[in-house]
């Protein structure tokens, strides 16, 4: 099932960028030399998270469970990954 | 996001966590086995490998043992037979019959169940072990076998609580995280603004309510998927059988049984021929596409004989088939559902669906690896919730208490986890009864963890101890396995059983990740720094 791994990292990728250029967290870190991502291209991302989900659905049920499953712990890890350090 | 009164927000916050802390620590231990117990069968083939590696399907030419073994078999035992895999691929080829017993005036006394449980080396097709006796006997048979994993899966299942007691508590622990789930998600603002949002640099409730919040936001959907499935599972044969024959059926439990699971043949205990299992299983495998890995029967021998045979999930899809034979024959009678009546239905797909959507075992590894993740972010929410409501109360004594004894079972139960292998190896090698040393290994863990509870001098010191030594313990379990007498890397490796490698070197990593938790990630809670501004429980709540 490595079609589900794939397009897991391939979500990744536009959910990793939300993360690093997400507004709230920028204020939250302090981190006012960044500029935010703007609603517009907010959108565009997560819409580019998606995609490989819903191109998966052609697939299979199982690859797409694999895909959310992956999706959602990868964003968690990201998550915790941008947190400010103490 | 809802939008909910201020009044209404503080009730579900009040829900939400008073569920999570009431049943949480046993929640806690249910989500942390439940992760590991992903892995049941790769822990079996780790734990207690044969000499060759055997695949977890059923072998080929078995047909001459099982007529063989079958046929010296009480044919009054016969009344059902299971064929599968094991710890380790063992085939596992199992009878079971009635037993009536007599009471002291020689009048018919209850029935119990009993049988013959044939232990079979795949590769070989020789017979390793004969177990022959009543239900009881046989179940500690077959859990000597996969020892390591079935304790795992034991306390996942019913915390080790008889049934169906266990159940019915790791069922309610499932109604209690759905309620858990759902209220978390109505009281959270602002779910999707602060999905990245994690405010380590801040005090010490901000981050622990940063942790719990976002670790469970990003898996609310599996949270409550998996919580909804377990409950299922928990209730569906101790509550929900029942119920339904007390209401639909009068009480008659077998008719229920009959009416869901599908009706027994008419009788017909005529001495007859066995089937060709081979050809079976072969006709299974061509029509599903899968190769089977059970095989349940009943009335072995007899005119009336049916096989069920059940094949996993193939490519893409996320159940398996379960075509039905006759047991004299062989020939193909009908494609059964997998779960709940004869024929196709809505129920059946729904219910079929339970199984993969719970236990992520539909695509091998990949998923399993996926599903342990999850499980793992799941006991990462269960915990830091639990923290969160201690340290957030931190300034009265009876929570610091409360504290201390989330922080027992929060660290402690992977400690006494990381210690039951060796338990399992100790046992094996000196000819212990497993189970019991097991529990010996585990048990010991769990109160030493709860020693240094008790008697640290803060819940950071308590959590450092606790992580490093399930770090140390966690390293040296590849070395006691070997110890045990399993098979060195070498020796694996070019044997082909590299399950037994990847477990080792996956134990090892968790056991670096703890040391490293230990040495540079130690958190610091509010209970023990008493820094908790006002501002910031406010701001947590």
């Amino acid at each position: 099932m490595s079609v589900a791994l794939i397009a897991a990292a391939l979500s990744a990728l536009p959910l990793a960028w939300l993360a690093w250029r997400d507004p709230k967290r920028l204020r939250a870190s302090g981190q006012r030399m960044q500029t935010p991502l703007s609603g517009r291209a907010r959108g565009l991302l997560a819409f580019g998270v998606l995609v490989p989900g819903l191109a998966l659905a052609f697939h299979s049920a199982a690859a797409v469970l694999i895909w959310l499953g992956a999706v959602t712990t990868l964003g968690w890890a990201v998550s915790e990954g941008f947190a400010p350090r103490r | 996001m809802i939008k909910l009164s201020q009044e209404r927000t503080k009730e579900l916050l009040a829900i939400h966590g008073w569920s999570g802390i009431l049943l949480g620590l046993l929640l806690y231990a249910v989500i942390c086995t439940g992760t590991i117990a992903v892995f049941s069968t790769e822990i079996g083939n780790w734990s207690n490998p044969l000499d060759e590696p055997a695949t977890d399907s059923l072998p080929a030419n078995i047909t001459p043992l099982v007529h063989e073994l079958g046929a010296d078999v009480d044919p009054a035992h016969r009344e059902t037979f299971f064929l599968y895999t094991s710890g380790g691929g063992r085939l596992m080829l199992q009878f079971e019959g009635h037993l009536e017993s007599e009471d002291e005036d020689g009048h018919p006394g209850a029935e119990e169940h009993y049988g013959v449980l044939y232990e079979i080396d795949p590769n070989t097709l020789t017979v390793l072990n004969r177990t022959e006796g009543p239900e009881a006997l046989l179940d500690a048979a077959r859990r000597t076998t996969d020892a390591l994993a079935d304790f795992f899966v034991d306390l996942h299942v019913r915390l080790h609580i008889p049934n169906p007691w266990g159940l019915f508590v790791t069922g309610v622990l499932g109604l209690i995280m759905m309620v858990a789930a759902m209220t978390g998600f109505v009281v959270h603002r602002h779910l999707i603004r602060e999905l990245f949002t994690i405010r380590r640099n801040k005090e010490a409730l901000l981050r622990s309510r940063d942790a719990h919040v976002i670790a469970g936001t990003w898996t609310l959907p599996f949270a409550f998927v998996l919580a909804f499935t377990g409950s299922f599972f928990s209730f569906a044969t101790s509550l929900g059988l029942p119920a339904m024959a007390m209401v639909v059926f009068g009480g008659d439990q077998e008719r229920a049984i009959a009416e869901v699971f599908g009706e027994p043949p008419a009788t017909d205990d005529t001495p007859a021929q066995v089937a060709d299992f081979d050809a079976v299983i072969a006709d299974a495998q061509a029509r599903t596409g899968a190769r089977p890995n059970f095989v349940a029967g009943r009335f072995y021998g007899r005119a009336d004989s049916q096989l069920v045979v059940f094949t996993p999930a193939v490519e893409g899809s996320l159940t398996g088939r379960s075509p039905v034979y006759s047991g004299v024959t062989g020939e193909f009678l009908y494609d059964k559902p997998i779960l709940v009546g004869q024929q196709p239905s809505a129920g059946n797909t729904v219910a079929a669906l339970m199984g993969p959507l719970h236990f992520g075992n539909f695509s091998g590894v990949t998923s399993k690896a996926v599903w342990f993740a999850l499980g793992f972010a799941g006991a990462y929410v269960a915990l830091t919730g639990m923290l969160l409501w201690t340290n957030r109360r931190a300034e009265q004594r009876a929570w610091q208490r409360m504290s201390r004894l989330v922080h027992w079972v929060g660290y402690g139960l992977p400690l006494a986890m990381a210690l039951t292998p060796y338990g399992t190896f100790a046992g094996r090698w000196f000819g212990w009864a497993i189970e019991a040393a097991q529990w010996t290994a585990f048990g010991l863990a769990a109160l030493a963890a709860l020693a240094i509870a008790m008697l640290a001098r803060s819940v950071a010191q308590v959590r450092a101890i606790l992580v490093a030594t399930t770090g140390f313990t966690l390293l040296g379990v590849p070395l006691t396995r070997l110890l045990g007498g399993g098979p060195g890397w070498v020796e694996a490796w070019s044997g082909g059983l590299t399950t037994v490698v990847a477990g080792d070197i996956a134990i090892i990593a968790g056991g670096i990740i703890c040391l490293g938790l230990w040495r540079y990630g130690a958190g610091t809670s509010a209970v023990e720094t008493g820094r908790a501004s006002a501002a910031a429980r406010e701001a947590a709540a």
